[in-house]
Parts: C-alpha cells; structure tokens; sequence
C-alpha cells in the first residue's frame, strides 16, 4: 500500500519526479486494491448457491480487509526500523 | 539532464524499483505463512502478530545472505576471467 522509502524520499524533488513517484504510489494502490480483492474472495467466499454475498462471507470480507491493512502496517514498521539500522550502521 | 545525473536518477529509481519489488514480495510471502485463511476477528491476534515479526527478520535476513553470496560468487567470476585474460596475452 505504501513504502516506507518512498515516504523518505519525497523532499527535495522537481515537480516533474514528484508527479513520477505519485503515478507510482498510484500504481502500486492499484495493484494492491486487486490483489486485497483476490486474496479476500479466494479465502471468503464459497457459497456459490446463492448471487448475494452473505452475511458470513461479508464478515469475513470486512474482517479480511481490516487484518490486511493491521497486517500492512506492521510490515511497513518493521521495515522502516530494518532500514534505520542498516543506515545507521554503515 | 546531463550524463551523470541522469545515471544517478537510473539508480535511484532502479532502488526504489527493486525495494518495492522486494516489499511486494516480502509482504505475499509472510501473509501466506502467518495469517490463516480464517477471518474470525479484525485484528492481528498476538501469534499471528510474533508470526509476522520473526517472517519479516528473517526474510531480510536471508536477502542479505544470498546477496553476499552472489556478490562474492560474483567477484570470483570477474577474478577468474581477469586471470583468464591474462593468461591468454
């Protein structure tokens, strides 16, 4: 969803590179928001009885998104910090 | 832009590439090993959360490893064709 380097490395840049990097963030939403979609209906849904999503599988849609994006941000953190240390060692 | 400058836009961008690249992999990687496909509750609970932690240490840490690998199966590539040069002159 977004990049903890990317982040660092928005100051200092021409208009013409800033828009790059947005486009690329863009791109990477994209990606990710198909890929959230994927993983979701493959894990939740099942029933295919029915046209309408139910009441279970909704559940565990939302309750898949939620965990993705907690899940997201634990990452990121701990990539960030790998980072930090890398940098701070060298 | 001119020579230098455009090789090091090239590079920085190469980087962002290959970190994203890695972050996207990471991330596929340690999703499919730490979190179940069973969506009870919203939150991480606490062993999938140290689940997540030790895969995104170690993940790196074997990226590091196999990239000193390389780099060092690298440098004794270059060597063998240096002396390989030489002994052909």
């Amino acid at each position: 969803m977004h990049h903890p380097r990317v982040r660092i490395k928005m100051e200092g840049l021409t208009p013409e590179q800033k828009s790059q990097l947005e486009i690329s963030q863009f791109k990477q939403f994209l990606s990710t928001y198909n890929q959230v979609t994927e993983s979701c209906f493959g894990d939740c849904i099942h029933d295919f009885t029915t046209r309408k999503i139910t009441k279970d599988e909704s559940e565990c849609c939302s309750h898949c998104l939620d965990k993705y994006i907690k899940f997201t941000q634990r990452v990121s953190q701990r990539l960030q910090e790998h980072y930090q240390q890398t940098a701070a060692t060298q | 832009m001119n020579q230098p400058q455009a090789q090091q836009q090239m590079l920085s961008d190469l980087e962002v590439d290959m970190m994203t690249d890695l972050y996207n992999r990471l991330s596929t990687a340690c999703h499919k090993k730490c979190i179940p496909p069973k969506y009870h509750e919203g939150d991480l609970n606490k062993g999938e959360a140290i689940c997540l932690d030790r895969c995104v240490a170690k993940f790196l840490e074997v990226h590091d490893r196999i990239g000193k690998k390389l780099t060092s199966m690298y440098m004794q590539d270059e060597q063998m064709m240096k002396q390989m040069q030489q002994q052909q002159r």
